[in-house]
């Protein structure tokens, strides 16, 4: 079965997070802006993600929701 | 079957190899390198885990409901704590840099030890002589000699020979003269790297000069045979100054084992200091001690007036022909010459045998235990707020004697010569009054302790130091 474009981005989320989270500490140490100032960044990107993840439409049937808890989801 | 990440193992790879390195290769930077490159592991755990994500969604594998596990949000927590925290320690202070830098030298570094070559300058008209040390010892000895002589020894901590033969190179011994001034420094300022320069410094000088000390953490000052005056400014050491001709100025030793001073013809003067023991042993000059010591003080045979004035007593003699020894917990002197004056905010026992002039006592916790010894004897106030007074007087004195407790049981030696009243309500306190002949006015005083008026017998005062029992109020003192 495949995965929908809504899984998907859950999916992604926490990786997109991780990388931006990593680019405003890049940010910090060699473009001199701090942290202090871009945090609200991650807030903006997760929102987006957030939006996306609606905004694509659900193709799944309830028979494909066979998805396992790996990944240790909360 | 179950899908597992990358991420964890190659984590745990790449902390691995940083340790290894670490250990193998402790020149290099990693520490440096770990600060400033960490963000860029978080950077390569996201791409790889959206990597993975993708891959398994166009093999249309099934995929986990969220990227990024609990457990995983938590290690990337630690990981910005500790990669910001190194980052700040390591490049945004300005002493951040030496820290790490000092604690990787004192981890992974050795001690290399060179000897300093002497350097022998004619003083010419240079009075004084000023040594610049801010980590080592320095030893001083005045010499019949017209020339300043300074050697000694240097240790340098670094991670391998040729940094600590560059930090040598940075910090010469300089001797040079400056107007009147001898200066001999050390440089340690001038060190770029990261090495810790430890000099032990040895200088000769001409015995007429005085001598000026600037350090920061110096294991030890010492000070022997000059004959001008001596002035001392450390953060941190443990001063010893014998055979001293002029004054002597102790200021902010912030941290001291011990300041010692035997032998000193003018006045000695230790100020904002804060440390354990004072030793002072036969002192020509005035006395003054401005500042909070932890251990004993020791004071023998001074000349002139002490004044000790710390964050919880005051003392002020005019002369010390014997001996203060003095704690936290207690104040012990044998003849002193008065007018002595001492308060004490903190809990202490004070005990002064053979004193004349005036005594003026005030403590808040404590007993008193005086004994004057020398006929005739002089005014005496002493009061303690919680302990108990002892008072024992020369058999042959004259004196006018008022002695109280508000709370205690009172015992007198005179009987009927002086006038005892015990008052017969529940907490005890009483009285002691009265005159013998044609003396000084005796006030002592405890709002809660017993009262004890001896008649002296000669016998030293350990002897008879046995206090009355007092069931009723010891445990009452001992509360506070």
């Amino acid at each position: 079965m495949r995965a929908s474009s809504g899984d998907l981005i859950r999916a992604a989320r926490g990786p997109i997070l991780l990388i931006v989270l990593g680019l405003l500490f890049v940010a910090e140490y060699w473009g001199q802006v701090p942290f202090y100032k871009t945090w609200p960044a991650l807030l903006i990107v997760y929102g987006l993600l957030l939006l996306l993840e609606h905004l694509v439409p659900d193709h799944r049937t309830p028979a494909s929701d066979s998805r396992t808890p790996a990944g240790g989801s909360l | 079957m179950k899908r597992r990440s990358l991420a964890g193992p190659l984590l745990l790879i790449l902390i691995g190899v940083w340790f290894l390195m670490s250990t193998l290769r402790p020149d290099l930077p990693l520490l440096d390198l770990a600060a400033r490159f960490w963000p860029f592991v978080l950077i390569g755990w996201g791409a790889l885990r959206l990597f993975e994500i993708l891959v398994w969604a166009v093999r249309g594998q099934p995929l986990p409901r969220s990227g990024l596990a609990g457990g995983e949000w938590t290690l990337v927590v630690f990981l910005c704590l500790i990669g910001s925290g190194l980052y700040y320690v390591n490049f945004d202070r300005p002493w951040g840099n030496w820290v790490v830098g000092a604690n990787r030298v004192e981890i992974f570094g050795h001690s290399f030890d060179f000897t300093i070559p002497e350097k022998k300058v004619d003083v010419g008209k240079a009075t004084r002589v000023l040594v610049e040390n801010l980590h080592g010892s320095v030893r001083i000895t005045g010499a019949d000699t017209a020339q300043v002589t300074a050697g000694g020894r240097k240790s340098i901590r670094a991670l391998q020979d040729k940094d600590a033969d560059e930090a040598d190179r940075q910090t010469p011994v300089d001797v040079a003269v400056n107007g009147d001034v001898m200066v001999v420094r050390t440089n340690q300022d001038r060190l770029t790297g990261q090495q810790r320069v430890t000099t032990d410094l040895e200088v000769t000088v001409p015995r007429g000069l005085s001598v000026e000390v600037r350090g920061r953490n110096n294991d030890s000052i010492e000070v022997t045979a000059i004959n001008g005056g001596v002035e001392i400014a450390a953060d941190e050491a443990s001063v010893r100054l014998d055979n001293i001709g002029g004054n002597v100025r102790l200021s902010d030793v912030r941290k001291s084992e011990l300041l010692r001073a035997a032998n000193i013809k003018g006045t000695v003067d230790i100020q904002g200091g804060k440390g354990r023991d004072i030793e002072l042993d036969t002192i020509g000059g005035e006395v003054t001690i401005d500042g909070s010591y932890s251990g004993d003080l020791e004071i023998k045979n001074l000349a002139k007036a002490l004044r000790i004035v710390g964050p919880n007593a005051e003392l002020r003699v005019e002369r010390t022909p014997g001996e203060i020894h003095m704690d936290l917990g207690k104040f012990e002197a044998t003849n002193l010459v008065g007018p002595i004056r001492l308060t004490s905010s903190r809990a202490r026992d004070v005990e002064i045998e053979k004193f004349t002039q005036s005594l003026e006592l005030s403590l808040d916790h404590g007993d008193i235990s005086l004994r004057p010894l020398a006929t005739p004897l002089s005014k005496i106030d002493a009061h303690t707020h919680n302990g108990q007074v002892e008072l024992t007087l020369p058999e042959k004195a004259a004196f006018d004697l008022k002695a109280a407790t508000s709370h205690g049981e009172v015992s007198n030696d005179y009987g009927d010569a002086l006038k005892a009243v015990s008052e017969e309500h529940h907490h005890g306190g009483g009285s002691i009054q009265g005159s013998i002949g044609q003396g000084p006015t005796i006030v002592v005083g405890t709002d809660r302790g017993s009262l004890t008026v001896r008649k002296d017998s000669g016998a030293p005062l350990a002897a008879h130091n046995e206090k009355p029992s007092d069931d009723h109020i010891q445990p009452e003192i001992e509360k506070h």
